[in-house]
């Protein structure tokens, strides 16, 4: 391992708070144009409900499309905060540090661009209080609780509460180190969110079991969230290939996946933009391309094995739609998008140190990963819809129209442009999490060679 | 209610008497409002049929023969489309329909991706009539907007009125009183409806003929309609 | 230790309470704003009082409201219904003029309709008649109305009531088809 460099605290500040105090030069065009493209899809949006989802290119059979695969692609990202912090804080992995507090922001800020999909994609976006908000009690008329859209919105909601304030527990020493280096409205702004945290022993102590405490709590909420809107698919008996027992961990483990990969795509834009070169280094990459390397083979093991329970159940209908999905013009070419960028492409090459420490090959990688996440997800819910049922009058197929491109890209602007305007309210990375562990470092003698480690009680 | 319907409407098709003249998707289109279907909403894949005649060949050629099967919502007792609706915008009621609310409906289109009989409409627009067709809707029938499901339910306003008239005299509804759109325009009689409660019933005389079976039976929806098979001599079978 | 009571901390407390007025008073006027409540102009200034008084007509509702026992509307009196009392009675008045006007014109009156229900709704007065519910349990008492209003919401909500409390169906096909 590379020598670590000793930082004073003094430097620290200055490095990971400077530029949330600072506005860089390149900001605010960057901000404005994934601005105008979130306002194109909120255009696009508008325009759906004026007119009507025929805007969309769903039809009879395929009722569902690019709306719900980038719902299943957001949760699946928003995966990556609690594998990241919550698990590698509870495993006590050094190396979490200064990746945790952006990938819990990614939890976050894509968890709520996903729940947006569902209402995007609904009919009537107007009628949503019969089901997001059931207290009908004039009527007494509830929702029905035997319907995996109503644990849907159950799970991400505590999901999102769940990674709100994991994030806001890790901020609070960083709130309180910015009020105190401010004047004017962030001033207040910071004495507001720090709750009026002064760093006693005691105001540390709670805050550490907090994190440590929701940390172990949200990990049964992480399993239960991609589970269940894997149950979106797996308990609708009519569609092939959607009714497989082995979603759910299936789904699961696909969300770490690109998860991990959208951390390490953020972590080089933050090493980029803001120049944290000293923070963020090549070591912190070689870990997440480790983690990423295991997650990505046991991910192709869940899907090996969805492939070999459809084989082994010899139904007709599942092996012509997994002869489909695989062989059948323009599913195939979807279908070797998809192999290729998310298994053929990352897995192979993370098994060498060279790219796994590279930051460039790293960075576009995982940008591959999730390209092919996205297909998996489209070849999961289009193809089973389009040929699903036996009357071969209503077969159909699939093709993404303008305003649900929009509305896609619009999403990823929305993710992005969030992040960017928490950077200028909030320090990315976590400072006091970083100071902690420089206060823990030590140089352990390894026979003839130092190598830095952590002293610990 | 505590009280057991007196009702349980049901549906026979005989296909063996099916000429697929569409007669039926002509009457059901009629009756119950449904949105004209133009020649891209059928290029599109969204006409909406209530009743549909599903075509298909029998046999190699040159000894091929057209099927005719008209496809309606079976009424499943066990209905897929059901469970999976987030407001119970559809349901079962006690008198054996799947009925579809349109009011509450919030179109996820999970139920129609959740039905193995692809009988369910979404309403991709706003359904627009020409002037000269404003006055034939149906008042009795409501006009979908945008952005929700529908679907057959035996033409359910015939049935309450039916039951209406029938409650106002005191008695029940009588075989043959009601009769949804298609039954009553079918000029084969291969269409019959009825109350499977009432034993007497032309429908309840049909249940256990020889010839019937239930669509895609075998997914265990429990389909409520009954197709009676095609009688035909130089095929086995 | 614990909240700093700064003014900030109670004027954020203070805008969620604002919020939380703000949307009860939505719901409250909301409604009324949305001409609930409010009683039509009608062509002709037409007053249930004196033909509903006991000391003057005495009408019954189903006097004039013909259908209502049969059908799904309860009728609007046809001008010619009216003009079997009124070729005699009234004939200065200058409200019954005008309804004579549209008589020798052969004209209808075009009725400002009061009471409607969403077209989801599929109301038929005759069961509910049957049943024994009086006019005024949803109309209110229009007898003593100068100008029709709608007394009572007729939401969702009071149909259910009363139909649960009187072991009414309250299965969704009932109404909405």
């Amino acid at each position: 391992m590379e020598a670590r460099e000793r930082l004073t605290e003094a430097q620290i500040n200055e490095d990971l708070l400077g530029p949330t105090l600072r506005t860089p030069r390149w900001f605010w065009p960057v901000a404005g144009f994934l601005a105008s493209v979130v306002l194109a899809g909120a255009v696009s949006f508008g325009l759906m409900i004026n007119r009507g989802l025929g805007l969309t290119g769903l039809n009879r059979p395929v009722m569902w499309g690019a709306f719900i695969t980038t719902f299943v692609f957001w949760v699946g990202i928003s995966h990556a905060g609690v594998m990241i912090s919550s698990i590698l804080r509870l495993a006590q992995a050094e190396w979490r540090r200064p990746v945790t507090r952006a990938a819990e922001l990614l939890t976050v800020f894509a968890l709520s661009t996903a729940a947006l999909f569902p209402l995007i994609h609904v009919g009537r976006p107007w009628r949503l209080m019969y089901w997001f908000l059931p207290y009908d009690f004039p009527r007494m008329v509830w929702p029905n609780v035997r319907s995996p859209l109503i644990w849907d919105p159950a799970a991400i909601f505590t999901y999102l509460t769940g990674a709100s304030l994991f994030v806001f527990i890790a901020l609070l020493p960083d709130f309180a180190l910015a009020r105190d280096r401010t004047r004017g409205w962030r001033h207040k702004l910071y004495s507001v969110v720090s709750l009026g945290f002064r760093g006693s022993l005691r105001q540390w102590k709670l805050q550490a079991i907090a994190g440590i405490l929701l940390s172990a709590l949200i990990l049964p909420v992480f399993v239960s969230v991609h589970s269940i809107v894997s149950w979106d698919f797996a308990v609708a008996m009519s569609v092939e290939g959607w009714h497989a027992t082995i979603f759910a961990p299936y789904f699961v483990i696909g969300a770490v996946h690109s998860g991990v990969a959208a951390v390490v795509t953020i972590m080089a834009l933050m090493l980029w933009l803001f120049g944290w070169k000293r923070y963020i280094r090549s070591e912190h990459f070689d870990s997440l391309g480790k983690l990423e390397l295991a997650v990505g083979i046991g991910w192709f093991y869940f899907f090996f094995l969805e492939f070999v329970f459809g084989m082994v159940s010899l139904e007709g209908a599942e092996l012509a739609l997994k002869d489909m999905q695989m062989f059948q013009w323009p599913w195939s070419l979807l279908f070797g998008i998809f192999i290729v960028t998310a298994f053929f492409i990352p897995i192979p090459l993370w098994m060498f140190r060279r790219v796994r420490r590279s930051i460039l090959a790293m960075f576009l990688i995982s940008i591959s990963v999730n390209i092919g996440m996205w297909f998996e997800r489209f070849l999961i819910i289009v193809p089973g819809l389009a040929r699903k049922q036996p009357f071969a009058f209503t077969w159909g197929s699939y093709a993404p129209q303008p305003v649900e491109l929009i509305i896609v890209a619009a999403s990823f602007a929305l993710v992005l442009l969030g992040l960017l305007l928490f950077t200028r309210l909030f320090p990315p990375i976590p400072i006091y999490d970083m100071k902690e562990g420089q206060v823990l470092h030590k140089d352990i003698k390894v026979g003839r060679s130092t190598v830095p480690g952590i002293a610990r009680e | 209610m505590a009280v057991e319907s007196q009702y349980k409407w049901t549906m026979v098709v005989d296909i063996d008497r099916c000429t697929g003249c569409q007669a039926c998707v002509v009457a059901c289109q009629a009756e119950n409002n449904i949105a004209l279907n133009d020649e891209e909403s059928f290029l599109r894949r969204r006409a909406m049929e209530w009743i549909r005649i599903e075509r298909y060949w029998e046999g190699e050629y040159p000894n091929i023969k057209a099927r005719f099967i008209p496809v309606l919502c079976q009424q499943c007792e066990n209905a897929p489309c059901e469970p999976v609706c987030p407001v119970y915008a559809t349901h079962h009621n006690e008198e054996g329909l799947n009925v579809q609310v349109y009011p509450r409906c919030v179109g996820v289109r999970f139920c129609a991706n959740n039905c193995p009989y692809q009988v369910r409409f979404f309403n991709w627009w706003e359904p627009v009539w020409p002037e000269s067709l404003r006055n034939y809707l149906n008042p009795d029938v409501t006009v979908r907007s945008r952005g929700i499901m529908e679907k057959c339910m035996f033409c359910v306003q015939r049935i309450r009125r039916g039951q209406r008239v029938a409650a106002r005299e005191g008695r029940l509804v009588r075989d043959g009183e009601v009769l949804p759109a298609c039954v009553q325009a079918c000029p084969t009689n291969a269409l019959v409806f009825g109350n499977v409660k009432d034993p007497q019933s032309r429908a309840s005389r049909l249940m256990a003929h020889p010839r019937g079976y239930r669509l895609l039976k075998e997914t265990g929806t429990g389909p409520n309609v009954l197709y009676l098979k095609k009688v035909d001599p130089e095929f086995h079978g | 230790m614990g909240l700093v009571r700064s003014k900030w901390t109670l004027g954020l407390a203070g805008a969620g309470l604002l919020f939380i007025i703000v949307i009860v008073l939505a719901v409250m006027f909301v409604p009324r704003a949305l001409g609930f409540g409010q009683a039509p102009e009608q062509p002709i200034a037409f007053s249930h009082i004196p033909h509903v008084s006991k000391d003057v007509a005495g009408l019954e509702c189903v006097f004039c409201h013909r259908t209502v026992e049969t059908g799904a509307t309860a009728g609007i009196p046809s001008v010619e219904q009216c003009m079997f009392c009124h070729r005699l009675i009234g004939r200065d008045n200058p409200e019954v003029q005008k309804l004579a006007a549209a008589w020798a014109d052969e004209r209808p009156i075009d009725w400002m309709r009061v009471h409607r229900v969403p077209d989801s709704v599929h109301f038929v007065h005759e069961p509910h008649i049957r049943g024994g519910i009086t006019c005024a349990t949803c109309h209110g008492d229009v007898g003593n109305m100068p100008r029709v209003r709608q007394a009572i919401t007729l939401r969702m909500g009071d149909c259910l009531a009363c139909h649960r409390q009187r072991g009414a169906p309250t299965e969704c096909s009932v109404c909405h088809y």
